[in-house]
């Protein structure tokens, strides 16, 4: 299986310097829909789904693998081999996809001019006092009950429109599908794998500068975890968006744009 | 203090709980049926976002799945999440929410339904799921675990359903056939054994299919010519009300059983059929089991013999000494052989050749003692007559030279250890040749019988006559009180043997010249005594016959004359 079927790269534009785009836990590429627009004269862009997520193939999950953020560095690997890119790589990752682009730098720092991180954390859990993930370890086993018991739901609704009966069930298919919708074994690892890691050891070893999108009000990844990173990253650059929740750059595309496009252009090109 | 849109008022009428927020989850109107749920006032939640309503699990989901959903695609149906309630538990709820506008802004219209009862029912739903996943992997691995005993054992194992297919088939099975696993389950047992071998089985097959567990024997003969026999059961496998489902197949190959048994059965029959007697005992002696022949040589039966100890036949006034060594020999060196005297149930005693194996246990401790004898009296009584004949004159009975001097040496070897008298009567008949003559032989005889017969009751037990020529007797006399004695039976002997014997109407007359030597005054040998008695045996010959003469009273010269050459 070539890894460009198997992680399900997209390709926008022949010319310029390459964006590559990685997708936080739960969703897939076209989370990245309302971004790539703006940059498509300028930036090479590419798109994937990590394997166990969108329209990735499901046969090549090996819970072993995905079990560590680094069986998803060596997709984001893979999938820049695959391409025959060696340098100049602007890596674009939400969420836990910043310590998968984080940790891909650290094992090819040449590969990478620059990171891009919307709502990084290096650790989703508390550690009480020195460092708040956010979370206790029962919220991430809440979580995977509830993500359980979302697949049931799905399912049952499902149901029906496989039958073809009805057109409103449609709709929901190809939401489900396309969205959210993966096998819960494989949502399951992808999880753990997210919430239960723990990079923050490794922060000093990345060497690239990184850009740090915060948003201002973010369950997930609080404004500490952000101001934390940036301590701990060499060279990095905090940037709080007025944001309330999780994902800017769907919610408010028009500021990540304009950060990334301030970044990219005030960053002079790594020699 | 912010209040909510007052057009929104209506929303208290829907019967569940409403919530609209702007894209960021800020709450911008409750209605009262929410208030109802999570308590509070709708003023507090004003100040609030979403995010306040749930517990952290489902503000992760949220975020990793409702709100990019809701960004995408405007719309979410039925997500489960959970809300606090008034009392601050944790309320199962569906949750629908759709991108909608309010007062020219957009929003996003969240109804929640509360869905205790159905999420009982989909949690029991999902851990039937679980259960039943994790009974499908337990059954997996019970299968496996099935599998690998049934392969590992050394019999055959199948079954066959009602329609004689093959539902299952341990890996000897296959290999028996010589079939893959494919090519067995799913087919017919008519296929698998062919035309021939089912027409065989099939009775009991159709037994099996009648609810009967069948067993029976097959003798099979392997491309390498060697013989194998094999056990096979069918056993019904039946269902609660006793109808037939199939059956199971054991077959176990019993060549090793089969062949010892037929070992069994000729030790068996070699135990029966036996001339020898045979004793069985435990380590400690007690008997076991005896055959047909100890009964027959015995006349003990089986019962009779069985519970005591190995001793009961011994005849001990016979060399017990030599029974107890054949014990031993058989307990020390796992051996022993030899004669050994034994008495009969009637009170005879007999002679056995016997001997005793030990046999030792799996432990290499003493278990059994095997004793085979033969009753050998038969043929030690022929030894003893043929010794006897050896040593006898076949017409008086008397012992001859040979015995006579046997007998002679012993008593002298006694001498030395517990010194005795010994005399030496040399006899020969006076007129006997005139008896063969005149009255012929067959008369000779009777009188040299007659003369045996005499002499013998003239002497005592422990006193020897001997024939030692055709009408020359010698007597041994063990330690005589004097020669006066001697002298005396001397002339006992000469006036018993001048009686005239009457013979088949005829009557025969002799008499005896009786020469004498004493031991040990006159030699210190047999030979010697002897040789000195004849001596004097002629002097009484040459005095007249009919008399005695003492070999010391002798003049020296006649005396020396008389030594051999």
């Amino acid at each position: 299986m070539k890894i460009i079927d198997r992680n399900n790269v997209h390709v926008q534009g022949e010319h310029g310097p390459v964006l590559l785009y990685a997708h936080g836990f739960g969703c897939n590429q076209t989370m990245w829909d309302r971004v790539t627009p703006a940059f498509a004269t300028t930036h090479r862009q590419v798109l994937f789904d990590f394997v166990g997520s969108g329209q990735s193939d499901l046969a090549a999950f090996d819970s072993k693998r995905y079990a560590s953020l680094q069986g998803y560095v060596q997709d984001v690997l893979e999938v820049c081999e695959a391409l025959d890119l060696h340098s100049g790589v602007t890596f674009v990752g939400h969420s836990v996809s910043a310590s998968i682009g984080m940790l891909a730098s650290i094992a090819r720092p040449e590969l990478f001019e620059r990171l891009i991180l919307v709502g990084p954390s290096p650790c989703f859990l508390n550690h009480s006092p020195d460092y708040l993930g956010g979370f206790e370890r029962e919220d991430l086993e809440g979580l995977l009950s509830l993500m359980e018991k979302n697949y049931i739901g799905w399912a049952n609704y499902l149901a029906p429109v496989v039958a073809g009966d009805s057109a409103e069930g449609a709709v929901s298919s190809e939401l489900s599908s396309s969205f959210c919708s993966t096998e819960p074994t494989v949502a399951k690892v992808f999880a753990q794998t997210t919430f239960f890691s723990d990079m923050r050891a490794d922060l000093q070893r990345v060497s690239r500068p990184c850009l740090i999108l915060q948003h201002r009000h973010d369950a997930l990844a609080p404004m500490g975890v952000g101001e934390f990173l940036q301590t701990q990253l060499k060279e990095s650059t905090l940037k709080v968006l007025d944001v309330t929740g999780h994902c800017a750059h769907m919610s408010h595309p028009a500021l990540v744009i304009e950060a990334m496009q301030a970044y990219l252009a005030a960053q002079p090109a790594h020699p | 203090m912010i209040r909510q849109p007052p057009h929104m008022d209506h929303l208290d009428h829907l019967p569940c709980p409403v919530l609209v927020t702007d894209g960021t989850g800020r709450v911008l109107v409750v209605n009262s049926e929410l208030l109802e749920l999570v308590g509070a006032t709708a003023a507090h939640w004003l100040q609030k976002t979403i995010e306040d309503l749930v517990p952290p699990a489902s503000r992760i989901f949220l975020h990793t799945y409702v709100w990019p959903m809701l960004m995408r695609d405007g719309a979410v149906h039925e997500i489960q999440m959970q809300v606090f309630d008034a009392q601050g538990r944790r309320i199962p709820v569906m949750v629908n929410s759709r991108k909608g506008r309010l007062e020219g802004e957009p929003c996003y219209y969240w109804i929640f339904f509360v869905a205790l009862e159905r999420s009982r029912f989909e949690a029991e739903v999902l851990a039937a799921r679980n259960l039943a996943q994790a009974s499908s992997l337990a059954l997996a691995k019970s299968e496996r675990f099935i599998k690998t005993i049934t392969d590992g054992l050394p019999g055959l194992i199948a079954y066959w359903d009602r329609a004689l297919r093959c539902r299952f088939a341990n890996r000897p099975y296959l290999e028996r056939f010589g079939k893959s696993l494919e090519a067995v389950v799913g087919s017919t047992l008519q296929a698998l054994l062919g035309e021939r071998l089912f027409a065989l089985n099939e009775p009991y097959v159709l037994g099996a299919l009648s609810g009967q567990a069948q067993q029976f024997e097959r003798m099979l003969t392997k491309a390498d010519g060697s013989t194998h026999y094999t056990l096979v059961n069918y056993i019904p496998d039946l269902d609660d009300e006793g109808a037939v489902l199939g059956f199971f197949v054991l077959i176990s190959d019993v060549t090793s059983i089969k062949t010892s048994e037929v070992e069994l059965k000729l030790a068996a029959s070699v135990f029966s059929s036996i001339i020898e007697g045979i004793m069985i005992t435990d380590a400690h002696g007690i008997i076991l089991s005896v055959n047909p022949a100890f009964t027959q040589i015995t006349g003990y039966t089986a019962t009779e013999a069985r519970g005591q100890p190995r001793r009961f036949l011994e005849a001990p006034q016979h060399d017990p000494d030599l029974f107890a060594a054949l014990w031993a020999d058989a307990a020390t060196h796992g051996r022993g052989e030899g004669e050994a005297w034994n008495r009969r149930k009637n009170g005879d005693v007999f002679v056995t050749w016997q001997s005793i194996t030990l046999i030792r246990g799996v432990d290499d401790e003493p278990l059994r003692y095997v004793s085979v004898f033969r009753d050998i009296t038969k043929r030690w009584q022929q030894n003893e007559h043929t010794r006897h004949l050896a040593l006898h004159d076949g017409l008086t009975d008397l012992p001859n030279r040979h015995l006579l001097m046997e007998r002679f040496n012993q008593l002298i070897t006694l001498d030395k250890r517990e010194p005795r008298q010994l005399a030496v009567l040399f006899l020969d008949l006076d007129g006997f040749k005139r008896v063969n003559d005149t009255l012929g032989h067959d008369i000779g005889d009777e009188v040299l019988k007659l003369v045996a017969g005499k002499l013998q009751a003239l002497v005592r037990k422990s006193d020897i006559v001997a024939r030692v020529g055709g009408d020359e007797f010698v007597i041994l006399l063990d330690n005589p009180v004097g020669q006066d004695e001697v002298a005396h039976v001397a002339s006992r002997i000469i006036e018993m043997l001048n009686e005239p014997m009457e013979i088949r109407d005829q009557v025969a007359r002799i008499g005896t010249s009786v020469g004498i030597a004493m031991h040990p005054a006159d030699g210190a040998s047999a030979a010697q005594l002897i040789t000195h008695a004849d001596t004097a045996m002629y002097a009484a010959k040459g005095a007249g016959k009919n008399t005695y003469r003492f070999f010391a009273a002798m003049p020296r010269h006649l005396a020396t004359e008389a030594m051999p050459p």
